[in-house]
């Protein structure tokens, strides 16, 4: 036995010593000297002889795996925010696509737009408060509510809007046989759609009530979808 | 009878987090679990957040009543000043001499009548009525004594009811979003004009009759197809996004959900307001932003919530004999209120809402409480008072007040009159800590950051526990 060998061997039985001492000799201070199961997930203790440390929390591994993927939070959170759609963005986006942004009808996508400033939280400049930057339930709702009501006059308008012709021509936004137009897709998030994406938005026109209902649905899915964040 | 396709609609969608807490509370109640472990139950199976969620609201929900242009007067007819009652004076600004009484039990002396509301309330749940800050005469808003540090307590509210979970943190009406505010952490209102525009908050375009979502497979695939392309978006579940998706999720739900059915307000509801045709519109008013709150406040809609009342500078009233009519009306309206909050539960907590809601009278002028006669702007020393239903979170009765010579008396740090002297601000700031110590439900650690040093604990209200 080399000297590397017996200094491990000496630490072994000194270690196996200290456990045997921890378990055999220690003083028993649980119910009738019957310590019982340890919890599943505990630190080793029980109730009566430790605190009950909670194990469950953040795994380091999952931790790993989203640094791994995302990066350090010191540049996660500066690139994969997602603040809110400002209230002006959204009317000029909206009115780039064909909306009527004057409309007064009661359920007209400018209508909706310009008395939810509110609940879309604009700045209060007399009470000196700045736009609200991040998303909240009645903001995002109302959003979504003016999307809703804008897609049919988005589809109407989009054969004839400037900004998504292709060579001159225009886009529309569903084909012949009621399926969703990748160009349509494009001109209304500013990108090419996914595979899945066009996918989702033909399978929104097939399963809702009825087709016209089904195609004014998913463009205002994909809007919503789409604009979501700044 | 059928159901209408909003009934169907929401029945469909009742597994949600809400459901889920009221389900299993009512499982919880029918087993003889107790609520402590229902909690602990929630607490391992949906998590922390739903947990909380079940047990206790950390904050008041909190119910503003601006009486502005002198409608405060009003309050004056529901709890007099102890000395003008007293005083039974034909020539004082209360309409029921000799009909007064003390009540017996609670901390600070406190007289009512036969058109006071709440009068059955237990001694320690009846008003504080706080003779503090400024007259601030013919300003629909402003009242000197909402102020605390520099905020009011309007925004303070919300400031501290931010723990609680709501969809929408503060509702003003009527423009009284303009004396809100700002605090450290408070909310930005969301302004309705009125009880109908409220409803109409909850009331999306694309779930009306007609809209996209009408019916109910329809809004569930729009948020199924909102959930899917979301999750396309890689970043869309980063530790830094998905805060912000989540809430977009559950606004593509609630975008579905029509709850303009829940809030509306019928003739029922008015009839146990006393509100009919011969009610007067502003009390009217009053009425129905408050039916609108109680349904809001049971399925945790928002927290706080601003109403404008009166607005009528009632000069004229004991002269023209409307001293005889509106104060029985505004009684009923809030008698009508109050039992609302006691026989409602809240969806999540399981507790009535009179347990939970902080009521707040405040206004520009309170009028001339000495001489009824044209029933003047003015007020003894410039003074003004606010009225609060605290669930006994404050100790009830009158600090400070009008003594019978014409003049009024303020409190002090220890909670006494001070004889002779009224400190407008110093009594301001007292009596806007104490209320926003009941708001934080007696966290005095909680009200520091606005209290800043000011104790109200034990001397303006009770301790936690008590």
């Amino acid at each position: 036995m080399n000297r590397n060998s017996k200094i491990i061997a000496i630490s072994l039985m000194l270690g196996l010593g200290a456990v045997a001492g921890c378990t055999d000799d220690g003083p028993d201070i649980s119910d009738n000297g019957n310590p019982g199961p340890l919890p599943s997930d505990d630190t080793a203790g029980a109730e009566g002889n430790t605190f009950d440390h909670d194990n469950t929390g953040i795994s380091a591994w999952e931790l790993l795996d989203r640094l791994k993927a995302e990066g350090p939070s010191t540049y996660t959170s500066r690139v994969h925010s997602c603040p809110k759609m400002k209230y002006l963005t959204v009317g000029n986006l909206l009115a780039s696509r064909g909306v009527n942004m004057g409309a007064t009808g009661a359920v007209t996508a400018g209508q909706l737009y310009r008395t939810g400033n509110n609940a879309m939280a604009v700045a209060d400049f007399t009470n000196r408060i700045r736009e609200n930057l991040t998303i909240s339930t009645s903001a995002a709702s109302r959003q979504f509510d003016i999307f809703a009501a804008a897609a049919p006059e988005i589809i109407a308008a989009m054969p004839n809007l400037e900004a998504c012709k292709i060579n001159g021509v225009g886009t529309p936004m569903f084909n012949a046989q009621n399926q969703c137009t990748a160009n349509g897709i494009t001109c209304l998030t500013g990108v090419p759609p996914a595979d899945d994406t066009l996918a989702l938005c033909n399978l929104t026109v097939a399963r809702a009530s009825n087709i016209e209902l089904g195609k004014n649905m998913a463009v205002a899915v994909v809007l919503a979808a789409a604009h979501t964040c700044e | 009878m059928a159901k209408s396709k909003t009934t169907e609609r929401d029945e469909h969608r009742e597994l949600t987090r809400r459901a889920l807490i009221k389900w299993s509370l009512a499982a919880g109640a029918a087993l003889g679990v107790s609520r402590s472990r229902v909690a602990e139950i929630l607490n391992k199976s949906a998590g922390g957040g739903v947990a909380q969620a079940a047990t206790e609201l950390p904050a008041m929900r909190s119910v503003h009543i601006l009486c502005g242009n002198g409608g405060l007067a009003w309050m004056n007819l529901l709890w007099p000043h102890n000395a003008v009652a007293a005083a039974n004076s034909g020539t004082f600004s209360w309409h029921k001499p000799g009909q007064s009484q003390l009540v017996t039990g609670t901390k600070k002396p406190l007289t009512i009548g036969p058109d006071t509301p709440w009068a059955t309330l237990a001694p320690d749940k009846q008003v504080t009525a706080f003779t503090c800050g400024r007259n601030n005469t013919h300003n629909i808003n402003s009242n000197g004594g909402d102020i605390l540090n520099g905020s009011t307590i309007f925004s303070i509210a919300t400031a501290l009811q931010s723990a609680n979970s709501s969809v929408i943190r503060a509702v003003t009406f009527g423009g009284t979003q303009t004396a809100f505010g700002t605090a450290t952490g408070s909310a930005t209102p969301a302004n309705v004009n009125n009880a109908a525009g409220f409803v109409g908050l909850f009331n999306s375009a694309a779930s009306r009759a007609g809209g996209i979502l009408a019916q109910s497979k329809d809004a569930d695939l729009y948020k199924a197809h909102y959930d899917a392309l979301a999750g396309l978006n890689r970043a869309a579940n980063r530790s830094t996004t998905k805060s912000s998706y989540t809430t977009a999720k559950n606004a593509a739900q609630f975008l579905g959900r029509n709850l303009s059915a829940q809030l509306q307000i019928n003739q029922a509801d008015r009839d146990r307001y006393g509100i009919n045709g011969g009610t007067r519109g502003n009390v009217a008013a009053l009425g129905e932003s408050l039916i609108v709150a109680v349904k809001a406040f049971k399925m945790g809609l928002t927290n706080c919530i601003a109403i404008p009342a009166f607005n009528d500078d009632p000069h004229g009233a004991f002269d023209g004999g409307d001293v005889n009519t509106v104060p029985a009306m505004i009684k009923g309206v809030l008698d009508g209120f109050m039992n609302d909050l006691k026989n409602t539960v809240d969806d999540v907590t399981g507790r009535p809402l009179d347990q939970d809601t902080l009521i707040h009278f405040s206004g520009d002028t309170p009028k001339d409480c000495f001489n009824r006669g044209g029933w003047g702007d003015g007020t003894a020393q410039n003074s003004n008072w606010v009225y609060v239903y605290s669930a006994g979170n404050i100790f009830s009765g009158w600090f400070g007040g009008a003594t019978a010579n014409g003049r009024v008396e303020g409190f002090d740090a220890q909670g006494n009159t001070t004889p002779g002297a009224y400190d407008p601000d110093a009594t301001a700031k007292l009596a806007n800590a104490a209320i926003a110590y009941a708001i934080a439900k007696r966290d005095e650690r909680a009200i520091q950051q606005f209290a800043n040093g000011t104790n109200v604990l034990g001397i303006l209200a009770p301790a936690p526990g008590l």
